[in-house]
């Protein structure tokens, strides 16, 4: 489980599927959803789940929504206070018709 | 029409910070562009407010301070810096494209500089997609950004990135559940001859060895690990391995929800390969570079390329690499020169930082398993979801290279623009194909090298349908 | 198997053209090798949008509004082929599509062109003029439009899984598809065509040219001359999304996997195939006007490819006159085209001479004396 040492920031609350969480100020939001425990941010029909892998934006596997924004990269998201987050659902297509 | 600035460099690193120095030193108008909320890069990640806190982080050891003098010169420079400012394009006559805060704008100058940095290479290996695993950097970055770490963590992999993030986590209190290494050791006669080279720089060695000694004191250490898995369905459960020098192997499993990943950084090539640069297959390190002359001009007029982004070599060449660009910036744009006696001590510094990496790059080579992994159900592409075995089916039809492949089975098509399988579908197409893996060329890069929303795109015809 | 030299035929060049005409002849018995050129040369193929269209094809040329339909029908045939023979799926559409107009006068344009398609076809082409609330009601969150001409005929199909597919089901028929093999000479041996590759030299009694931009030096070995020129085309891929548009308009269609293909653009750039950014702007206002609901949905790559025009725009197919056997094909609607060329012009080929509906592809209309 991931643990935060330094707690003396300022505390703020998002939100994940409507769940309140606490979040320090400045905090990239894979981190605050890593502290919880939410390590699957988003699910597609061919990735499967994932979530957070690179924390520096190459992988795109940290997606979520963010507010009314789809697929948004969650490690290059900072907290503020009132955000909203939900898993992000990959609802298109169905795979590939040619698996091998 | 005049340009916008003299120079704009993207990334505010240490080869970034340190090029904008020595370009507004003398005079050039310079515009930093960085993706991150803070500058620092990834090495120096979060230098600033960090420092604030530097009782409270004291576990991010020295080397990480030392950026803070950097970033407070950077400071002082009076260079312009936007931050979350995402680039996506470079067009000509010399622009790039760049959206700060949803809004996309284009930006010209007299010359551009990337300054883009490394990022970790590809792990493939079995279950590295699966939630709960994470790169050691990514671990790094939670550690430095939000001075977080998880308990229970299983380290995989080997590099000086690899020893220090363990380090770390060890002075920050968090307990380790297991560290494999994967490194070849000083067996190898051509790391050994790269040895004498290396003691230019017996500090540096130094610490690697103190780091060593502690983490196989204090942590469930293994060496000589291969084979690995990392299994678990929905998360990972638990990493499986064979290690030590005996024939056959032992065979291990550590139980863990947390397992972090390294096999070392490669430069980030999507910019520079879009905008046109020619590069080149380097063989030690195993990766592409921008072919750039020592000041980090590069193919393109008017496009340098400094720090990492050209060549690994670590912050202290990355800072040195910085001003020389800064310098040559000086000199092409304003005729003005840096004090010789500078600019000899900053050659002399990257020098002997490059010295060390003919070393540090064999030590460290990377796993053979990850380079081409041979367990049918590796995923290859992350984005598309792609197996081993299905890249190789699509390689069966017959195609001549990765761009031929992508066509055949997508892998490629995602978000990450082959930054996360790139450099796996090479290896396995120049395998299948009985080539070296150098005169198998790359996946076509193009612009938007970030993904930009239809909007910020159009937003640019509305503007000024002919720019 | 690339080491045999005789073959029933030889294709030079591997994009949908000469796929297509290669899994059509391998149907008809003839062993076939494709000789295709490298990874990096210009294809075509690579830079399809994957429309399956007849509206507007051929409304100043008839035959080629026969040859598109005639290709849009068989279509289905070729799709039930490939996946019988290689479990492939295409993802093939034929719903019907759309052309979207942005002004009245536009619309009225478009409408007065295909009415009079119609009639030359006897009825056979149909279509209907929609406003814009029509076409609101069949592609909700339609934008700013004056309307858009709609035919039952038209649809779309993955160009990629259609490669892969041809490719795989000429590998079934015991054809072969050899890459990085560029041709670089073409003569008669006795009966048969002899190809200088690399790698050696081929024969067969029959050969296809369909090289692309390639045909235009390869052309004068066949006493012909393939006046082509490049054209390019930008297009922008988005992630995948759920499921909004449900018929492909000519500048907008969405895969199976939910990604929004935008295009496009005829450019003359010679042989540059970079993405530029006033034309990616440009196509991507004109998306937004078409469907302001994309607005926020993310670009994440770009494509050009180079289309491979000819004066008219209209295909070239032609006999040589001086290889009995050798064949020179071009177009730039390689996916509408497929069927027709796998069926119809790959009978003609194996038959050894083109039929009379499509003499007037011959560029003998263009009255060019051969080389």
């Amino acid at each position: 489980m991931f643990r935060r040492l330094d707690t003396s920031l300022s505390e703020i609350t998002i939100f994940w599927e409507d769940r309140p969480l606490t979040a320090y100020q400045g905090e990239l939001v894979a981190s605050v959803l890593l502290r919880h425990g939410i390590s699957i941010t988003h699910h597609g029909p061919t990735t499967g789940s994932r979530g957070p892998y690179c924390m520096m934006g190459v992988c795109f596997d940290c997606l979520v929504d963010a507010d009314n924004r789809k697929a948004i990269q969650s490690c290059q998201l900072v907290a503020k206070d009132g955000l909203r987050l939900n898993r992000h659902l990959n609802l298109a297509g169905t795979g590939h018709p040619n698996d091998a | 029409m005049m340009p916008d600035y003299d120079v704009i460099i993207v990334g505010a690193g240490p080869a970034g910070m340190a090029t904008a120095i020595t370009a507004q030193q003398s005079g050039l108008s310079v515009l930093v562009l960085d993706d991150q909320p803070d500058h620092g890069g990834q090495v120096w990640r979060d230098i600033q407010q960090n420092h604030q806190h530097r009782q409270s982080r004291s576990f991010l050891g020295e080397d990480y301070w030392k950026g803070h003098q950097l970033a407070k010169a950077f400071h002082a420079s009076g260079a312009e810096i936007q931050h979350q400012a995402v680039v996506w394009q470079i067009a000509h006559p010399l622009s790039l494209s760049v959206t700060i805060a949803g809004i996309a704008q284009n930006l010209s100058a007299r010359a551009i500089v990337l300054a883009t940095g490394a990022y970790e290479r590809p792990v493939p290996l079995p279950g590295w997609h699966l939630p709960g695993v994470m790169t050691v950097g990514g671990a790094q970055t939670l550690l430095k950004a939000s001075a977080t770490g998880a308990d229970g963590a299983v380290f995989v992999g080997t590099g000086p990135l690899f020893y220090l993030t363990i380090t770390q986590y060890l002075d920050a209190g968090f307990s380790v559940a297991g560290v494999c290494d994967t490194g070849a050791g000083l067996g190898s006669p051509s790391t050994l001859l790269a040895l004498p080279l290396a003691l230019v720089q017996p500090k540096m060695l130094m610490k690697g060895l103190r780091w060593l000694r502690r983490i196989k004191a204090e942590t469930p250490y293994f060496a000589h690990v291969s084979d690995i898995q990392l299994e678990g369905q929905d998360h990972v459960e638990a990493v499986a391995f064979a290690h030590g020098k005996g024939r056959p192997k032992t065979k291990m499993r550590i139980p863990s929800s947390h397992v972090f990943l390294h096999q070392g950084v490669i430069p980030n090539v999507n910019l520079s390969m879009a905008s046109g640069l020619t590069h080149h297959w380097h063989h030690r390190q195993m990766c592409w570079h921008p072919i750039c002359d020592r000041h980090g001009a590069s193919s393109v007029e008017g496009i340098y390329v400094t720090g990492d982004a050209s060549g690994i070599a670590g912050s202290g060449a990355a800072v040195a690499s910085g001003h020389i660009t800064g310098a040559a910036l000086a000199k092409a744009l304003t005729g003005t020169t840096i004090p010789i006696t500078a600019l000899w001590r900053h050659r002399v510094k990257r020098l002997q930082h490059r010295a060390l990496r003919p070393f540090l790059d064999r030590l460290y080579a990377p796993l053979a398993e990850t380079l081409t992994p041979i367990d049918a159900n590796t995923i290859i592409c992350r984005c598309e979801g792609l197996t081993q075995a299905q890249v190789t089916a699509a390689m069966g039809l017959g195609v001549a290279g990765l761009n031929q492949l992508k066509a055949y089975c997508r892998a490629g098509m995602g978000r990450c623009q082959g930054r996360m399988c790139g450099l796996t579908v090479q290896a396995l197409l120049a395998d299948h194909h009985k080539i070296p893996i150098q005169d198998m060329p790359y996946y076509r890069l193009r612009p938007p090298v970030r993904p930009v929303t239809l909007a910020e795109l159009a937003a640019f015809h509305q503007a000024d349908p002919d720019i | 198997m690339e080491q045999q030299r005789n073959w029933d035929s030889i294709v030079v060049g591997g994009g949908l053209v000469g796929l297509a005409i290669a899994y059509g002849l391998g149907r008809l018995g003839r062993s076939c090798l494709v000789l295709d050129a490298g990874d990096l040369d210009f294809r075509a193929a690579r830079g399809n949008f994957g429309l399956v269209w007849v509206q507007g094809k051929g409304s100043g040329f008839p035959p080629y509004a026969d040859w598109s339909m005639s290709s849009s029908q068989s279509w289905p045939d070729l799709a039930a082929m490939l996946h019988e023979q290689t479990g492939a799926a295409l993802a093939l559409e034929q719903k019907g599509g759309l052309d979207v107009c942005l002004t009245e006068d536009e619309l009225s344009t478009r409408i007065a062109e295909l009415t009079t398609l119609s009639q030359h076809q006897n009825g056979r082409f149909q279509f209907q003029a929609l406003d814009r609330q029509a076409l609101a009601e069949i592609q909700p969150g339609i934008g700013e439009v004056a309307g858009a001409t709609w035919s039952p005929h038209d649809g779309h199909v993955s160009p990629l899984y259609l490669m892969r597919g041809l490719h795989d089901a000429i590998h079934h028929q015991s054809g072969y598809v050899k890459t990085s093999c560029p041709v670089t000479a073409i003569t008669q041996t006795g009966v048969d065509i002899q190809v200088t590759t690399p790698d050696g030299d081929f024969t067969a009694p029959r050969l296809v040219l369909a090289a692309g931009l390639g045909n235009r030096a390869l052309a004068p070995f066949l006493g012909l001359e393939q006046a082509i020129r490049p054209q390019r085309g930008q297009i922008m891929v988005t992630e995948k999304l759920p499921l909004q548009i449900r018929y492909p308009m000519v500048t907008l269609r969405q895969t199976a996997e939910g990604s929004i293909m935008i295009g496009d653009s005829h450019e003359d750039a010679g042989l540059d195939v970079s993405s530029t950014r006033p034309v990616m702007a440009e196509i991507a206002s004109r998306a937004q006007r078409i469907l302001p609901s994309l607005s926020d949905a993310k670009i994440i790559r770009s494509w050009a490819a180079l289309r491979v025009m000819s004066p008219d725009g209209y295909p070239i197919y032609d006999q040589s006159p001086n290889i009995a056997g050798a064949f020179a094909v071009t177009c730039h609607s390689g996916v509408t085209l497929a069927a027709a060329h796998a069926l119809d012009l790959a009978r003609c080929i194996h038959d050894g001479y083109l039929g009379p509906h499509l003499t007037a592809f011959s560029e003998r209309r263009f009255d060019v004396s051969p080389a």
